[in-house]
This record gives structure tokens, sequence and C-alpha cells, in this order.
């Protein structure tokens, strides 16, 4: 059956598919008809009555935008009684639209003062006795001037449509509709600022941005968010070497202009007059400022002593996500080529470095087996131990899409509720670290539901003999999901449908992480199997770089690509240089190290275990102990204070070089000002050290580093840096032949009834140094404790009392949030906040029994 | 020789009567600076940032001065007021490089920029030609 039809638009033909709106077919033959409430990524809305049509047959013009095409129509979009009308609705805009473009930030940049323009009207038609409407100056960081609005319902749709806030809505009815906070001022939702982005006029205001400067002032430099793994292209807004805002435009980026809060108001951390502007020595007992010359040179002087004294053994470095792949690669590069040792970890190591010994060992695959666009075709999502609207909000926005729009079946599991379980058709309330026996039990569900199947496949036997000595009835009581519900997911993720597995920071925080994401691979593989249809595996980073990061080789045990050491000869080929065979210390055993004596130096890019490390009290010990540590950062972190050396380095924004998203996407970024006064790229602060060092290391530019890397790690091969266009290239991952792999489960006990489990995870608003040192912080600065509300009734504690959370003699205090989102018996404490260390109690593990009082 | 000698003071009578007919003219130049000259009303001398009745920059840093500006002399950084106003916090106008076109005046749709007749714009250090906001806002009383 056919399903297209033909129309004709001022009499040319066109052949398109049923339901295609006659605006979308004009534009398709290029005809412009003017719009203004229209945006192809939401559903039509038809309120601005400019796009209006005429239709043979039909006795009054029709609004193009919603109206879909019929067989043989016959459509005229230009004509003298349409121009009246568009004018007259223009007009009709203009009644109540204030003439303040000189002081408005949209104007510029304005829809309905371009139309105005285009229809030359350069007259108010239509006058009415002005009743100003209150102006939102309460809310943070948007500002409504309903006085501006032009009633065209944008927001309201963006809102619900692609955020699933649903925050804002319509008031009124006729002449007095208004668009307002739900709830009334102040505006109280998850800040993402899309109403900004989508509002034509000047009725939403971004409030940091607010007549900061003319839309026509600034300079748009491609670049990409520095946030989450999800790698959104964004826009540098820049005047005067100064950043002022982020922009992202629908039509040529692969997130679709869509961004989240921190992506649109956490850029502040840029142009922070607190960041690192000197290199500094410590001189006696205090740091000193220094030029590069003075603190390049005593580093590498006292670094050789160590290097010459110790041996290379001796000397340790940790690398960072958030910085580029050149910046990595280099620091790998000056570890293995110039120091001569594999001590080479970061923060990655005690959780997502799990990821690739997981994916690698059942799929073959070291990266998600999909990018977000298999969200996108997905009729199944599984989402586990992940609250991807906070870790990675533009898979959130696809899932929720796929959930609400497509009817997909979305499936949540979690210790605590998130926003995707509104959305969600089965959610499980596993207590918190359970995840590898619900995924154990799901295995076992689907194993018992399709018996027949997959008897027949050769390879099944190895998965069953992990599961054998499980029970699902014990499964159920220590998970305390209920029997049926694994049951039920069993079936769901059998279904006969393309679908996806979302995990995040709870699996990879897991104390046995790299078996749960087997245990993932296996679910993959397995359901792969029984529906015969795809079934992506996808982990959720909350950390812009760490795929990029371990894809460089910032690990002790592989070279970049993921290489072992045996085949490390082209390395030394182009490194002219042997590197070590052995595997370097990891992160504990660096720490180990330290303590012990052994290592001696420690060079730190991007990195402050103090913060962001579990044992945070063992890392200060050890910062104290060693005879030569480096920071190199954006801002006086807590161990910088301790350093010998401080490197300024500067933001994602002050230089070019990579990035690679969680999905494996290789995106370029660019410079939009100058670096921050004496501050320099990371890059070129290691190629200097090397430098004095004794190696030659002489790249005038990111791209010579990324040729190397393109010419040495495999799964780089097909990019070159200047191939890479506005949304980057994603890469294909497999490397191997999935196949079931063998799991071992340790035990988990029940928690004792009345007793509290402490989880940990990320706050929405905020992601760590860059975002507790940019605008953000007007949406809150410091941790806070969520508890049970019955829990809190129990122990007397009210909203904003001081809670203390204390395990093993160490002790935690922040205000405490009742809500429902905790389950009963569990507490939950965002770990991005400096004043509140959740790493001291949690360690290296995603949950731990506490003790919880009020005071 | 005689001839030549009255033709030569015939000559000189000549050429003097053109100076001494000038002795009882009025003089084209004036004794600037002790006497000064009246522009004409449409002159474009230094600028003015005109204040409201209230006594509050009409200016509202809307940037259209700057933006039309040739000689890209107009510096202007906008912020908020106590009132949630738009107003200039500086406002400044390099007259060293500025070509006195009248642009500015006419972009303005507040006419908060407007032109004196003053032409005395001499300094001695270079830094001077930079007018500041209060130093436009004098101009004008």
């Amino acid at each position: 059956m056919n399903d297209n039809v033909t129309i004709t638009i001022d009499g040319k033909g066109i052949s398109v598919p049923k339901e295609t709106t006659i605006l979308a077919a004009a534009r398709a033959l290029g005809i412009e008809i003017p719009t203004l409430c229209y945006h192809p990524k939401l559903l039509p809305i038809g309120s601005c009555r400019l796009c209006l049509v005429e239709i043979e047959g039909y006795e009054k013009p029709v609004a193009s935008c919603t109206t879909p095409v019929v067989d043989a129509m016959k459509v005229t979009t230009q004509s003298e009684k349409l121009l009246a009308l568009r004018k007259e609705a223009i007009q009709f805009m203009l009644v109540n639209h204030p003439l303040d473009c000189p002081i408005c930030d949209k104007g510029g940049e304005c829809r309905l003062q371009d139309l105005a323009f285009e229809f030359g009207l350069d007259q108010e038609v239509f006058k009415i006795a002005a009743s100003p409407l209150l102006i939102d100056y309460l809310s943070p960081l948007v500002e409504r001037n309903n006085n501006r609005c032009v009633r065209c319902g944008r927001c309201v749709s963006v809102c619900n449509e692609i955020q699933g806030e649903m925050a804002i809505e319509w008031v009124n009815h006729g002449y007095d509709t208004e668009i307002l906070p739900r709830g009334g001022y102040p505006l109280n939702c998850e800040f993402c600022g899309q109403c900004i982005a989508h509002c034509p006029v000047g009725a939403l205001l971004n409030r940091p941005f607010k007549y900061k400067a003319r839309a026509w002032e600034l300079e748009k430099i491609h670049s990409v968010c520095p946030y989450c793994g999800g790698g959104c292209a964004i826009e540098l807004n820049v005047r005067k070497n100064k950043v002022l805002r982020i922009t992202s435009s629908y039509e040529d980026t692969h997130n679709q202009g869509n961004l989240c809060g921190r992506g649109n108001f956490g850029f502040g951390f840029i142009n922070n007059n607190n960041r690192l502007h000197s290199p500094l020595i410590k001189r006696r007992k205090d740091q000193v400022p220094v030029t590069w010359e003075d603190a390049l040179g005593s580093a590498s002087e006292q670094l050789k002593k160590i290097l010459k004294s110790s041996g290379p053994e001796s000397i340790a470095g940790l690398g960072s996500p958030r910085v580029s792949n050149e910046d990595n690669y280099l620091f790998q590069k000056f570890f293995r080529a110039v120091i001569g040792t594999n001590n080479i970890d970061s923060s990655v190591h005690f959780n997502y470095r799990n990821l690739e010994r997981g994916l690698r060992a059942t799929l073959g695959l070291s990266a998600s087996s999909h990018g977000f666009d298999a969200l996108e075709k997905a009729q199944v999502i599984f989402v586990l131990g992940a609250d991807v609207r906070a870790e990675s909000p533009p898979a959130a926005l696809k899932i929720m899409k796929m959930a609400r729009v497509h009817g997909s079946t979305l499936v949540v599991a979690n210790p605590r509720k998130t926003k995707l379980d509104k959305f969600a058709n089965v959610h499980l309330r596993y207590r918190p670290g359970t995840e590898l026996l619900l995924v154990a039990g799901i295995l076992k569900a689907v194993g018992e539901k399709n018996k027949d199947l997959l008897d027949n496949i050769p390879q099944f036997p190895v998965l069953k003999k992990s599961l054998e000595g499980i029970i699902l009835q014990e499964i159920s009581e220590v998970t305390g999901v209920p029997l049926e519900q694994i049951y039920q997911v069993a079936t769901i993720l059998a279904k006969r449908e393309t679908g996806c597995i979302v995990f995040g920071y709870e699996v990879f925080t897991h104390q046995q992480a790299k078996e749960v994401v087997v245990s993932l691979g296996n679910l993959a593989f397995l359901s792969e199997k029984v529906s015969q249809k795809d079934r992506g595996l996808i982990p959720i980073i909350a950390k812009n770089n760490v795929q990029g990061m371990l894809d460089m080789g910032v690990m002790p045990d592989l070279l970049p690509g993921y290489q072992q050491f045996e085949k490390g000869a082209p390395f030394e080929k182009v490194w002219r240089q042997p590197i070590p065979k052995q595997p370097g210390k990891n992160a504990e055993a660096i720490l180990q190290g330290i303590l012990d004596g052994k290592i001696k130096a420690l060079y730190l890019m991007g990195c402050d275990p103090l913060m962001e490390f579990p044992f945070p009290d063992k890392w200060e010990e050890a910062s104290d102990k060693l005879e030569w540590l480096a920071v190199q950062d954006i801002f006086y972190t807590e161990v910088a204070t301790k350093a010998d050396y401080v490197f300024p380095a500067v933001t994602f924004a002050e230089k070019e070089g990579t990035f690679t998203s969680g999905e494996r996407r290789v995106q370029k970024f660019f410079p939009g000002i100058s670096p921050y006064r004496s501050a320099l790229p990371d890059w070129e602060i290691i190629q200097r050290l090397s430098q004095l060092m004794g190696y030659p290391m002489a790249y005038a530019h990111p791209k010579a580093i990324m040729n190397e890397i393109t010419s040495l790690v495999p799964q780089y091969n097909e990019i070159t840096y200047e191939r890479l266009g506005r949304n980057g290239i994603t890469l294909s991952s497999t490397e191997g032949i999935p196949h079931f792999t063998p799991f071992s489960i340790n035990k988990v006990a029940k928690p004792k009834p009345g007793s509290f489990t402490l989880i940990t995870g990320t706050a929405f608003f905020h992601s760590g140094t860059l975002s507790t040192n940019s605008g953000l912080t007007v949406l809150g600065s410091k941790a806070w404790v969520e508890i049970n509300s019955e829990d809190a009734g129990s122990l007397e504690i009210h909203e904003g009392d001081p809670v203390t959370i204390s395990s093993a003699g160490k002790a935690i205090s922040a205000a405490a949030k009742i809500t429902s989102a905790v389950p009963r018996g569990v507490v939950f404490v965002p770990n991005n906040f400096r004043d509140v260390q959740v790493n001291q109690l949690v360690a290296n593990q995603n949950y731990c029994p506490v003790e919880v009082t009020k005071g | 020789m005689i001839e030549k000698t009255i033709k030569g003071i015939w000559a000189l009578l000549i050429g003097l009567s053109v100076t001494v007919k000038f002795f009882f003219t009025r003089p084209v130049t004036m004794k600037y600076p002790e006497e000064k000259r009246e522009p004409y009303l449409r002159y474009r001398g230094s600028h003015i940032l005109r204040l409201d009745e209230k006594g509050k920059e009409k200016c509202v840093a809307c940037c259209l001065c700057a933006t039309v500006c040739p000689a890209q002399v107009i510096t202007i950084e906008a912020g908020e007021g106590n009132e949630h106003e738009k107003y200039p916090v500086t406002f400044e106008i390099d007259m060293g490089k500025c070509i006195f076109c009248g642009y500015c005046v006419e972009a303005c749709p507040k006419a908060a920029i407007i032109m004196s007749q003053s032409y005395e714009l001499a300094e001695y250090r270079r830094e001077d030609l930079s007018y500041d906001k209060e130093r436009l806002i004098k101009t004008g009383k």
C-alpha cells in the first residue's frame, strides 16, 4: 500500500507521506511560510496564526502547521488576503507587546521583531490601555515578563513534551490568558532553561545573562558541554573575552538544541575570579607565586632527583575525566615514556573503570554497545541503578520521550525514586547494594520462562552454572523486590521488540561493579537471544570525558586503546622510548604506596583525591607524606593547599581539543576566550615539563597530538582531527564476540529492621568543583540529607534540621530534606559538595549501614 | 631710467593701496582664544548624555550607538538598576578616534545622546581624550 499522497503547493507538486503537515510539505519544496509558534521538535501548537494558507475548496484559510495533507490538495501560500491576515495577526500580537526592544535582551534575535520588520510594520495599529502584568523577579536564573509574552505556548510545550517537567501552565481564558508557573511564583522546577531558549520573544530571560550584551555583539564558538557524559554540542557566547551565556541550536546539534540546567547556567567557573592564575611553589611553609620557568624548572629538577634516587616506580600520577583526550594522552605518555612507570590512574578506578572490564568480558566491547540514538528506537527500556536525569540529562530526555510519546515500556529499578519513575510502567525499589542479586534474579527468571528455547543454545550452560545457587524467593527477600515484579521484568525483557538496558552510578560504585556489568552483559545477550531483537547496553556516565580518558590509557594496566603491554611495540617506535611491561599501581595501591613510603612523588592533573576519592582522611595523610606533590588544576582545591607545586590550567573554553562522550562520540571544541592570566592548557604544561625532564615533546597544536592518537589507538583509526565536524563522530566499539560469561555473587546481608543505609549519588543541579564555582550556586551550594517522612517523624526531624550520619567512628552532618523519594531505612546524601564528604562513609561501595541522629 | 623709476613707484602704490584698503575693512580672522567663534546650530561637537526629568540618564544602554559607530569608539557596559531598569554602568567615548559623524545621535531611540557645539577638545594626555559617563553628562550642563 502506498502511504504517500500527492499535493500541489503554489503550483508545485510534491508527494509526501500521509500525516505530513502542509507546512512540512511546503518547507520540503523550499516554500517559506512565516511561523512563530511552530518548532520542528515540538508538536504543532497552532496559536500564532501566521502560517495560514488557502486550500482550494475550503471556505476559510487554515493553519498549515496543524493541518495534515490530503490527496490532491491544492494549496496557496501567498496571496493578498493571506498577507493581510498575517499582517493583522502580527498587529494583534503587538497590541500588548511593549515596544521596549532597546532594553529587551531578546532584541536582535527576536522572532516578533524580525516579523514586524519583514512585514514592514512600523506602527502599532491597534491600541489598548496597558494593564501591566507582574514581572517575576523572584525566581532564580529565569525571569518571566508576561507583558512581552505573545501567548504562543512554546515554553509550555517544551516544558511538557521535552522536559516532562510540567512546571508552567496556561492560566485564564481569552484575552486574559497568561502563562504562569504551576503553583505560582516563584518558579520551582529543574531550571533547565529550555523555556528561555524556546521563547520567540523576550518574555523569558536568562537572568545571569540579563543586560550583559546585545545579541549581535556575541560571537558564537562551537564547543562541547563540560558536564556529563552526554556531550551536548553547545555554543559559547563570547563578548569581550568573556563567556556570557551558553546556547545550542536545534539545526546543527545532535542534542537538538536541548540543554539542561548545568549546561545552560553552569559556565560561571570559566570567568570565576577565584581561579588559579599563577604557578605556585612551596618555599618553607608558604606557597609563593612564581613564573612558569621557575615553577617547572624547580619541579623538574626535584623530580629528576627522585627518579635518580628512588627509581621510576616511586613516581605516580592521577589523571582526570574532565580534561581533553589530548591532555590525558600526553599525561600517560609523560608517565610511560618520560618517567618510565605505569603508575597512572584516576578517580574512575573506583567506578567507571569496571565498565570496560565487564563489557569486554561478555560482549567484547570497550564502550557502550550503541549510541543514544538506540534509545530513540527502543520499545523496551530497562534502567538500573541510575538517576538518569541527574547523571546524564540528554539520555533522560530520550528515555522520557520514548516512554511518553512513543509508548515504550519503561522499567526503572533504583533504591530511591527518580524522575523517570513518573513515566515508568514498572518501578522496582530494591535495597541498596543488591543490584547484582536483582539482575541475577531477572536472568534466572528469563531462563525459567524460556527453558525450551535456551536449552538449544550451546553456550547457555555457562550462564546457567552461575545462576545455579539462586533461588528467586530468596532474591526477592534480600532485594525487597516482589517476586511477581521480577517475573514481570523478565517477561518485558523477553518481548520481541528492540530495547535498551541503561545503567548508571549505583552499578559503577557497586562493590562488585565488574560482576554487575558482566551480569548486565549476560542479560542483554540473553534477552537478545530470546527476543531475537537488538538489545543495546548503554551506560550512563556522569562526567564528560570518562570514556575518552580510558580510551587514552590513563590506567595502570593497559596502554591507550586498551592494548596489552606486550603489544606496545608501535608505541615504543613512535615514542622512541622503551615502555615498562609491568602493570603499575592503581589508585588504591598508589595511596598505600605513599603511606608505605614507596611512592615519593605524585602528579595530579585536574584531580582532587581529598574530595573525589574514598578514604579522604588517608589521602590527606598521604599528601603530607609526599616529597613531591604537583597539582595542576583550575581552582585552588583542597589538595592544592598541600602541594609543592601548583600549575594553573585553563578550562575547556580557553583551549582546543576533543572530548569523547559516554556514547563514544568524539567531538571537537574550540577556544572562545584567551587563557586566564598566566594559566596554560594542560597539554602545554605537560609538554614543557617533559622537555625539562629531558624528553623532547614538540606538539604545536592539539591537532598534532590527535594525529598521534589516531595512528596508535585502533578505535580512533577511523577519525582525523579535520573530519570531526559539528557533531563529531561516534565510534563503534565492537572488539570481540558476545558470549555468556560466568560471574560470582557475593552474599548481601539483609539490613536489620530499624537500621539505616546511606546511599549517595549526583545532585541534579550540581556536579562538583565546576558547578559549585558557577551561577548554579543560587540553587543551593550545600549538601543535604534526604530522609523518608516516616523515619523523620519517628526521629522527630523536621525539614532543615541538622542531621548527623555516622558509621565506624566517622560522621557527616547536613540539613534534612524530608521526602518520599527515599524509602524507609534509607538516607541519601549527594556527593557533589565540598562541605560534606560522603566518601568518608561509603568508601568504595555504593551503600553503607549508618546511624542517623538528630542534631 | 626715469620712466622705469616712475613705473616702479606706481606699481608700489597700487600694491600698497590693496594693503591700505584692508586697514579699513573687518578682519576675517578672530583673536582666538580671547574671542570664540559661535558654531552653526548643526555643528557636531563633543557628545552629551542627557538626563531625564528625575535626573537619571536617559540612556538605556541599548548599544545601538556603539553598534552603528563606524570608528567603534563607544564602549557601553549595561547593568540592572534598583528598579530593574537597564542603565549604562559605563559609557565611554574615545574622542581621540571619534570622527564626529553623528550616527550615534541618529541611532539613539531615546534621544539620550546628542552632540554639543563644543569643539575645544584638545588634551595634554591621550587618556584624557576618553570621556566617561560623568564627563559626558557634565558636558551638557
